[in-house]
């Protein structure tokens, strides 16, 4: 018997990605829900969904995530990546449903040098932030034996709008480019992301969920800053557009952001029995697609 | 087993072939007979395996003289971050600093011919280097040169605040006074 999947937030980048490992995995039934089918935010039930179609596991793959846009559009944020997940817990719990909610490096806004495990206290700053931080406890008090949240950091991917598309178009065109280089975290590739919970809910399927795995964080190795990113994407490309170093400060974004946010992913590592992919090599591989398929525009 | 030419001469990528099925995976992780083939000609006399945390440094390390070592580096747990420095000189690269990623993932590994400095960075939770040499360990031909030398540049890609250095490690000289 396949596994019933349903992924809310199928046109973002890591639907996108689950949509494209579909096809590989054949011991999974996936079926994807993009906005105009079923509104995160706008308060529709969930529960005839999940028990028409027999749903098993609901990844949430849906949010919230134009974190300076959110700090002027509070009630909107909060409702999409708090309130909603909340009810979609609920509705889980009630239909006998797991739910994998996606959350994010955000909630941390202390880290300092040392890898951040799971167990971190929270300390989420600004709108996003709070809002992606108080999604994760409404599903977990909401729904505790069935839900799995998985927080990951600076995704990108081939698909929608993204940093590494970003710097790619602008590399190509030319254009000089201003780069935080005091803000450190992990760039994860959505591609690794979907590959990692499709495992999730392979290993996990069929047994309890165990207090310690309900939080998991999931990046790829090695951290480095938005500056360094950039030059290694111009740097594979091959392009010679001018990029200049700036910092936080200078940059003055509305919402505030974590300076440093390396997450510790040992705990995933251990639970799948899994190996991650180094940063650049995973961006390598991302560069590749869109270079080979010119799909960097 | 694919052998790449990096860059800089001498300085040679491995990647070997990993078969993978239900239970798991197998790799040969190294071959004479192919190193031969390819034109590598190295006796290896000594392994060595490190254990390190997130965020170590070690390096940049070369023997001296005739005690010089090739080094073929690979990782079987976690993901660092491997500088060679061209010490050699003469060579068009040298003092040039090459890196790239080596980890569990991709098996990866590095062939670092004598003439280079080397070290690493530790870029995972922790990680355990591997590593061959053909000349064995000579306390008294050990050298360095400073890693945060600014003349190399190399970016460890750790902030400062996350990086752990050896007391030894930090008192290597900077490249100017080679």
């Amino acid at each position: 018997m396949k596994i019933k999947v349903l992924v809310t937030g199928s046109e973002g980048q890591l639907g996108r990605e689950l949509q494209t490992l579909a096809p590989e995995n054949p011991l999974f039934d996936f079926t994807f829900i993009n906005r105009s089918q079923w509104d995160l935010g706008a308060n529709k039930p969930l529960l005839p969904i999940l028990k028409n179609s027999a749903t098993q596991y609901l990844v949430n793959a849906a949010a919230y995530t134009a974190v300076d846009a959110a700090e002027s559009d509070e009630a909107n944020c909060f409702n999409i990546n708090a309130v909603a997940p909340g009810k979609m817990a609920k509705d889980c719990k009630e239909a006998n449903v797991r739910l994998v909610q996606i959350s994010s490096d955000y909630v941390f806004s202390d880290g300092r040098g040392k890898l951040i495990k799971e167990d971190h206290p929270k300390l989420p700053a600004g709108v996003y932030a709070k809002s992606k931080s108080l999604g994760e406890d409404l599903v977990l008090s909401n729904h505790p034996d069935g839900t799995l949240v998985v927080r990951t950091s600076w995704l990108y991917s081939s698909f929608g709008k993204n940093f590494v598309k970003t710097i790619l178009r602008k590399g190509m065109e030319g254009s000089p480019l201003r780069v935080v280089a005091d803000q450190h975290g992990s760039p994860t590739y959505a591609r690794d992301l979907a590959i990692a919970i499709i495992k999730l809910i392979e290993v996990s399927y069929g047994r309890p969920i165990r207090e310690s795995e309900r939080i998991l964080h999931y990046c790829n190795e090695g951290i480095c800053t938005w500056y360094d990113l950039a030059e290694e994407i111009l740097c594979y490309a091959g392009l010679s557009a001018p990029l200049a170093a700036i910092d936080t400060a200078s940059l003055g974004a509305c919402a505030p952001r974590p300076l440093f946010s390396g997450l510790d992913c040992s705990r995933i590592r251990n639970v799948l029995g899994i190996t991650i992919p180094g940063w650049k090599d995973s961006l390598h591989q991302c560069l590749d697609l869109l270079l080979t398929n010119n799909e960097w525009k | 087993m694919d052998f790449t030419q990096t860059g800089i001469q001498g300085l040679i990528l491995i990647t070997p072939k990993v078969i993978a099925d239900h239970r798991g995976n197998f790799t040969e992780t190294f071959n004479q007979r192919l190193m031969e083939a390819y034109g590598l000609q190295y006796t290896f006399v000594q392994d060595n395996e490190v254990h390190s945390i997130f965020g170590v440094i070690r390096g940049l390390h070369y023997q001296k003289g005739s005690a010089a070592q090739t080094k073929l580096v690979r990782v079987i747990k976690g993901t660092i971050l491997d500088v060679a420095v061209d010490l050699r000189e003469g060579s068009p690269h040298y003092m040039r600093a090459f890196s790239t990623e080596l980890s569990e993932a991709n098996h990866r590994q590095l062939l670092i011919p004598a003439g280079f400095a080397h070290g690493y960075a530790v870029l995972s939770e922790s990680a355990v280097v591997l590593y061959k040499v053909d000349n064995y360990y000579s306390q008294q031909d050990e050298a360095g040169i400073h890693p945060l030398d600014p003349a190399l540049s190399i970016n460890w890609l750790l902030p400062p605040s996350s990086r752990i250095l050896s007391e030894k490690d930090l008192t290597w000289p900077y490249t100017s006074s080679h």
